[in-house]
């Protein structure tokens, strides 16, 4: 039996076709997306404010210290909160730069051209969901040739149980502007829901929006987060998604497209499936301009026994332009998977789409190699998970850097036995 | 010039060298069900380098191989030798332990792990016997490689170079060196004679133990610049012939392997 939830209000006096749009769509959910959006609920909550992330109670700070938020607020150039469904802490540190909640954005700047622009209303159930129900989300706007030089942190936090989180995020770099943001999802132990979350960037002519997203949720949440970008003549899009930690399912594909000429794109992704987890995870890259390069870096870890789908696809519809995707599933016991699918889709004659693709164990040339310099078979099993999953992103707390190790030494001593 | 195993036994009970370090004795080996040694015998005393040459797919790197334990390499007959204990058996890691240690010619790739941190890890293992790791990076020319994840995007020299630095930090009383000769400059060539060299200096652990060296090349050019003791010629999986090493890099050199080819099939 399917529950009907009330509609949020109307955003905007513009936006009842998109609202139609959405109610069309939910009508005609897969029997999948209406089961998991009729399961959770939409929660309203009255409004609050908090001052300062030390201000927030002592399990939340704990909890999202794990996926990069800092106390420290002096080392970021802005701060966007969210517990549920309530932006608790929006605010900035630094001239030309803007942090609202989605509701905020709506009274202060014309959302027009960016309301599901990058990621179209009716994609699925769960974006006409996020139109109909959601409710926060932050917008970060970058202005004109602002260079914010500390990252700007986020962090979506499921507190309540049973929750249906549906934040909808705008990030606007305007021309010549670069920002770093890092944004950190996550959730009470112990607690169940599913948490959708649109992400839509805009990244105008020549400016830079570097993007890091942890993800740590729990053995009962379910996400599906829906992102599109928008990168203009010179702008860059750099990405790094990371998620090391047990969920019941997840299932995102963000597409890049590179629409102006000589943009540029990096998309990374480090993820761990741990038993029954079910990660279906991708990216696209669209190259639509002359000039346009990008690159996917997709790595995998599938242990206890975990499936892991690793997507990728380059989409090549305009001449020079270059790709490359690289996709590596590494399997840590004989009844884990990985599915690795790269696709190369070439539109136009003057392209250069590349992939490499390699899924397995552990290269057993590599551990005699290792064993031959003196160390043991543990040691070098050891040594060569950690060197598979070592990531490097700029600018993120060591809190984070710290996490990311762990979950590393962890992965590393289970396949060392 | 040919030997039978007889007449490497000879040799010692004969001349009485050095202590043996090493003794390769009529060793079969298959990989995946293809004989690739048929009988080998070769012998490296203490403090001795000593030269294996031989045309491409003889079987020299085979025989590192089977020397170091690679699990694909398995022993039908015969014995490796190492200090008086038979080798037979035992694990990669624990012939490193017994001071074994070989260059590789085509060293697998480590992706996320650099050369500068397996160095460390090699460093602290070996308790820091001998020099420091940073004259080695100096003498191995490597500053711009110990930032680089281990043969990544590596050259040709720059493999020869990165594998010798580990040897080096490493500090084996017996190393395998396979081809450090081709493919490089000549300013390389001088860069690996100087590193066995260093290779070949006694251990400040084990002052009396002079280190030894098994140097494999097809080319013979690093021959010239070696202070090699003996050489031995490798054809199809056996030893074709041993002997002084000037005279064999000579023979090498002028006459190319045609010759072993044709004295060994006679033969036998």
């Amino acid at each position: 039996m399917r529950r009907v939830y009330e509609e949020g209000t109307l955003r905007a006096d513009w936006s009842t076709d998109l609202r139609q749009k959405a109610k069309d769509r939910l009508s005609r959910a897969s029997p999948e997306e209406a089961e998991l959006i009729s399961k959770f609920v939409p929660i309203r909550q009255v409004e609050e404010n908090v001052d300062n992330v030390s201000s927030l109670p002592h399990d939340v700070r704990q909890t999202s210290e794990a996926v990069g938020v800092v106390e420290d607020e002096s080392t970021r150039s802005g701060t966007y909160f969210q517990i549920d469904t309530n932006a608790l802490i929006r605010k900035t540190r630094v001239e030309g730069l803007e942090v609202m909640s989605l509701e905020d954005a709506f009274e202060r700047i014309d959302l027009k051209p960016y309301y599901w622009k990058a990621v179209a209303v009716d994609k699925d159930g769960f974006t006409s969901a996020v139109e109909l129900y959601g409710r926060g989300g932050y917008v970060i706007v970058a202005k004109k040739g602002a260079n914010i030089e500390l990252p700007v942190q986020a962090c979506l936090f499921m507190r309540t149980n049973d929750l249906l989180q549906a934040p909808h995020n705008i990030i606007i770099a305007e021309e010549g502007a670069s920002v770093n943001i890092i944004t950190g999802c996550t959730a009470m132990p112990e607690k169940a829901g599913i948490h959708v979350g649109i992400s839509e960037f805009y990244v105008k002519k020549g400016a830079k929006v570097t993007f890091t997203m942890i993800h740590s949720w729990t053995h009962e949440i379910h996400v599906r987060p829906r992102t599109g970008v928008m990168v203009e003549e010179g702008g860059t899009f750099i990405s790094h998604y990371v998620n090391l930690n047990p969920l019941a399912s997840l299932q995102m594909y963000p597409v890049v497209r590179l629409n102006g000429r000589d943009a540029k794109t990096s998309i990374s992704s480090l993820i761990v499936g741990f038993g029954k987890s079910k990660m279906d995870v991708g990216s696209e890259i669209v190259f639509n301009a002359p000039g346009t390069k990008g690159e996917i870096i997709s790595k995998s870890v599938s242990t206890q026994e975990s499936a892991i789908y690793a997507r990728g696809r380059l989409t090549a519809n305009s001449d020079d332009t270059r790709g490359h995707l690289e996709c590596r599933g590494l399997i840590m016991d004989p009844r884990s998977k990985v599915y690795a699918i790269p696709e190369l889709i070439g539109n136009a004659m003057n392209v250069e789409l590349t992939h490499e693709a390699s899924v397995g164990k552990l290269s057993q040339d590599q551990i005699y190699y290792l064993m031959s310099k003196g160390f043991s078979n543990d040691e070098a099993t050891s040594i060569l998970v950690r060197g598979f999953m070592e990531t490097k992103i700029e600018g993120i707390p060591s809190s984070l850097q710290s996490m990311i190790e762990s979950v590393t030494d962890m992965v590393a001593k289970k396949a060392a036995g | 010039m040919r030997p039978s195993p007889e007449d490497a036994n000879l040799y010692y009970t004969v001349l009485k060298p050095n202590p043996m370090l090493l003794e390769v004795r009529d060793l079969h080996i298959d990989v995946k069900g293809h004989e690739v040694l048929r009988g080998v015998n070769l012998t490296v005393d203490q403090g001795e380098s000593v030269m294996l040459m031989g045309p491409n797919g003889s079987g020299k790197s085979s025989l590192i191989h089977a020397i170091m334990g690679h699990p694909d390499y398995m022993v039908t007959k015969g014995s490796i030798i190492f200090q008086g204990k038979t080798l037979n058996g035992l694990p990669t890691d624990e012939r490193a332990k017994l001071g074994i240690g070989v260059s590789f010619q085509l060293p697998p790739k480590v992706n996320g792990v650099t050369l500068g941190k397996l160095l460390s890890e090699i460093h602290r293992a070996s308790e820091g016997d001998g020099g420091s790791v940073e004259e080695y990076v100096e003498l191995l020319r490597c500053s711009e490689l110990v930032g680089r994840d281990v043969n990544v995007g590596f050259s040709g020299g720059e493999t020869k170079r990165g594998e010798l630095l580990l040897l080096l930090t490493q500090r084996p009383l017996f190393s395998m060196i396979d081809e450090p000769d081709s493919g490089v400059d000549v300013e390389s060539i001088q860069l690996v004679t100087k590193a066995i060299g260093e290779l070949l200096k006694p251990r400040d652990s084990d002052p009396g133990n002079r280190p030894s060296a098994l140097i494999v090349t097809h080319q013979g050019t690093i021959g010239k610049h070696l202070n090699a003791s003996r050489a031995y010629i490798m054809i199809e999986g056996r030893i074709g012939c041993f002997g002084e090493a000037r005279a064999i890099v000579d023979l090498v050199l002028t006459r190319g392997f045609e010759e072993c080819v044709g004295c060994m099939r006679r033969a036998r």
